[in-house]
């Protein structure tokens, strides 16, 4: 089997989504997704990493993934290109699902369990006891806000008035008052205050019984981190902002993080989440992956969700789920009173719908070039091997030995061989 | 003075270099640059930070900063993203020292000295192909840098043997045969060079050991980048192993990235790239930050003639800078095409640039070459981040009771 081509999908309506479509020539087509300055994206999956595989085999997905972060961390990995991996491993493992007739999960351990719970995340200022009413009468148990974001601004996170904080709390008292411990709380702060400001707020929100403290702080510095989890009796939850699993290591390994919350299309994909999840198990950890951001995203985090033992819950923003996900994805999620269930299509268990490509705010971008436009200038570093192969740029240094020459020239030959294998396979 | 426009040059000769242009109702222009990826550098540029700029006043670079930083960081910031926020961060810095009339290095310290060493990174352009020669002949090309006035070099001896095995399994002899460039010249010309050696995050740890401990009698003057930078307690055990200095390194985004390293102990010579880690802003912290512990910086370069006058007032005018990177293959191949004027190397040392604010400006024939691709932007975008209409917010009505609103 052999990737012909990729494809990015966009719509006016979603601006920050972008779905990858990867084409076989077999006829399977992977998909992925992410989310965040979709533009970007589009152009880290055509002219940077979309042009390395093509002509590949799909199913050697950890050797795409090394190859692609490679390219990315020769000037620095991280955003839009981390991105663009993550949306692109999300279709090799659809692929490779779809191929052998399973869903993911199958093919990263198998079932542990066969459904998961999910919160809810959001709401009003006013109203949030009755949004709390509705959620435990859905089956819902568990609810996340954000009440200090927003009076982080005026002063970039620096200063907070107890006052002001007293205020800004008001949501999480009117849940309590209106279903008592029914829910659980989680508290998001999107990274916006400085630690005494973190510890202030942690602690004025001890009373609540608040089921985790997310990213009160920016995610820079461990230590920092971990005095604040040193002063609250909540549990410290990180983050959808943390890139790979070399990010998540130092927090995971110094205890300032108890729960773990990779964002699967931000960090890395399913092969790096599945990752971030072993190492956590390794320090008795539970992740909790983060959404709110698109259809594809849940899906894949159900498949890490059912195979991995320390799963513990799942985000979902409600008004999405039951919105504008249906216009986008068949079937949407198996999401019932509270659960997330396994998914029971082979491969990553969605579809993109037919009519997205007929609407008139959609963007559609195809390449299937496996030669980088511009190259070759053989003098850089950072190409991978197999575009230096294909363009005729690489050559071995003088004076090398026969037997190490003819060796990187055997590694070229396999690998050849592999595609064409795979032809014929086919054919 | 308000900024008006946003361009971004590119040329398909050179498809990982991309400059920026922030022109503003002064007539003052800003210039800015960065390499890698280039197209994805340029849609961050126009689609997500560019449009924050304009309408805004340019001397406010702090700010701009971190409103660009914290967009980028919502989803994780990196990559091209932090690229597009170092060549836009250069521009600003541009604009601020033409408006006041004043080099840069003047605005962030003023001159601790009037140049800099540089050392040579084996490269390939035109007639110049030191990284081909140095296997040939060693020797020839250390007295051809050392003719220059150029006393130090960097080359890259074990890339090669890293690719068959991922880094994985390092065979002695094929290390002994990498090395022997550098026991060539040691042989000839004693420690008359020095000679840094680049890994660029080929190997695992212990195959890294083997490296440092079988280059010791070489004295190297740093190892660089021999495993990624993923892990500072992996660099420290590194570091641990051998006299050698380790340098860390241009892959490290931000000071907060460059901090776990310089606190650790695992860098003793940091070396940022000022296009990728954040600007000329960004670049001054990590000095700052280096300093704080007593180590020098040693800016990176291999990317444009633009990060070359920006890194040249990092380094005359912070204390603790050791040398400067500089590509001769480069520089005396391409760089002159594009920029006017062009920076001075004289006798092994960078020169501090002349003139007001960056002290060079891209060629305007540049924009007109046909294998151009010039894109503008022009309208204003408030950052979501701190727009007055999230969902998350009080409605209107109660904002008055919270005192600071």
């Amino acid at each position: 089997m052999r990737i012909t081509k990729f494809e990015t999908v966009r719509v006016g309506e979603q601006p920050h989504i972008i779905w990858v479509r990867v084409h076989t020539d077999t006829g399977l087509i992977g998909l992925g997704e992410s989310f965040y300055a979709a533009s970007t994206i589009e152009s880290a999956v055509h002219d940077h990493f979309g042009c390395m595989l093509v002509g590949r085999d799909p199913l050697a997905t950890e050797r795409h993934w090394m190859d692609m972060f490679k390219l990315s961390d020769h000037a620095g990995y991280g955003g839009a290109e981390m991105r663009a991996i993550s949306a692109i491993d999300m279709a090799l493992w659809d692929i490779k699902g779809q191929h052998a007739g399973v869903p993911i999960y199958e093919l990263l351990g198998g079932g542990v369990r066969k459904k998961i719970r999910v919160y809810a995340t959001g709401g009003p200022y006013n109203g949030a006891g009755d949004l709390a009413k509705e959620l435990v009468d859905d089956g819902i148990i568990a609810m996340k806000y954000g009440p200090t974001i927003t009076i982080a601004t005026p002063t970039d996170g620096q200063l907070l008035h107890p006052k002001d904080l007293d205020f800004a709390l008001k949501p999480i008292r009117d849940i309590r008052d209106a279903v008592g411990d029914d829910i659980m709380i989680a508290n998001d702060g999107h990274g916006k205050w400085a630690l005494p400001q973190a510890i202030q707020i942690a602690e004025a929100m001890e009373p609540y019984d608040i089921m985790w403290q997310e990213d009160l702080m920016p995610l820079m510095n461990p230590s920092a981190l971990l005095r604040l989890q040193e002063a609250t009796s909540a549990p410290v939850c990180i983050s959808e902002r943390l890139l790979s699993r070399w990010q998540f290591r130092e927090f995971i390994e110094n205890g300032a993080a108890r729960i773990v919350m990779p964002d699967l299309i931000w960090t890395g994909g399913i092969s790096e989440v599945y990752k971030i999840a072993v190492m956590a198990s390794a320090h008795q950890v539970p992740v909790a992956p983060h959404d709110a951001t698109g259809p594809v995203n849940i899906f894949a985090c159900a498949q890490i969700c059912m195979s991995i033992p320390n799963a513990m819950i799942m985000e979902h923003v409600r008004p999405f789920f039951h919105g504008w996900y249906n216009d986008f994805v068949e079937p949407n999620l198996p999401i019932e009173h509270g659960w997330l269930h396994a998914p029971q299509e082979p491969g990553i268990g969605t579809r993109l719908k037919a009519q997205v490509f007929e609407r008139s705010d959609v963007t559609v971008k195809v390449s299937d070039k496996d030669v980088r436009v511009g190259l070759p200038d053989e003098n850089l570093e950072c190409y991978s091997e197999d575009q230096r192969f294909k363009s005729g740029a690489y050559t071995t240094p003088d004076g090398w030995s026969e037997e190490m020459t003819a060796e990187v020239h055997d590694i070229w030959a396999y690998r050849k061989q592999q595609i064409i294998e795979s032809d014929s396979d086919q054919s | 003075m308000k900024i008006t426009q946003i361009k971004t040059i590119r040329v398909a000769q050179f498809p990982d270099v991309i400059w920026v242009e922030v022109h503003t109702d002064a007539g003052i222009v800003g210039l800015g640059e960065t390499w890698y990826a280039a197209t994805t550098v340029e849609a961050a540029i126009h689609d997500f930070f560019g449009p924050l700029l304009i309408d805004k006043d340019p001397h406010e670079v702090e700010g701009h900063w971190q409103t660009m930083f914290r967009l980028s960081d919502h989803a994780g910031y990196g990559g091209a993203e932090l690229r597009a926020i170092s060549a836009l961060d250069i521009a600003l810095w541009d604009i601020k020292g033409q408006a006041l009339k004043l080099p840069i290095y003047e605005l962030i310290g003023g001159v601790t000295r009037h140049r800099i060493r540089v050392y040579n990174t084996l490269g390939v352009y035109g007639d110049i192909k030191d990284g081909y020669d140095v296997w040939r002949d060693p020797v020839g090309v250390a007295k051809n840098l050392l003719d220059e006035g150029i006393r130090g070099m960097k080359m890259s001896p074990t890339d090669f043997i890293a690719r068959s095995s991922d880094g994985q399994l390092l065979f002695k002899k094929d290390l002994d045969r990498a090395l022997k460039p550098i026991r060539d010249i040691r042989d000839a010309l004693g420690m008359d060079i020095q000679i840094a050696n680049d890994g660029h995050g080929k190997w695992n740890l212990p195959n890294a050991i083997r490296i440092v401990k079988d280059m010791e009698p070489l004295k190297p003057m740093w190892h660089e980048e021999l495993i990624s930078p993923l892990n500072e307690d992996a660099h420290l055990r590194l570091q641990r192993e051998t006299i050698t200095p380790i340098a860390v390194a241009e892959r490290l985004m931000t000071g907060y990235q460059h901090r776990r390293f310089i606190e650790s102990g695992a860098a003793r010579i940091v070396m940022p790239d000022l296009t990728w880690t954040g600007g000329i802003s960004e670049t001054r912290k990590i000095a700052i930050l280096a300093s704080t512990h007593q180590l020098p910086i040693a800016p990176h370069d291999c990317v444009g003639p633009v990060n070359m006058f920006a890194c040249a007032h990092i380094c005359v005018s912070q204390p603790n800078v050791m040398i400067m990177e500089y590509n001769r293959a480069m520089a005396q191949g391409w760089y002159g095409e594009f920029v006017d004027p062009m920076f001075k190397v004289i006798d092994g040392f960078l020169m501090a640039p002349e003139g007001s604010g960056l002290g060079t400006r891209l060629r305007p024939e540049i924009s007109e070459r046909p294998d151009a691709t010039v894109r503008f932007s022009n309208e204003p975008r408030d950052s979501w981040l701190t727009s007055p209409q999230r969902y998350t917010y009080p409605p209107e009505d109660l904002r008055t009771e919270f005192s600071q609103g």
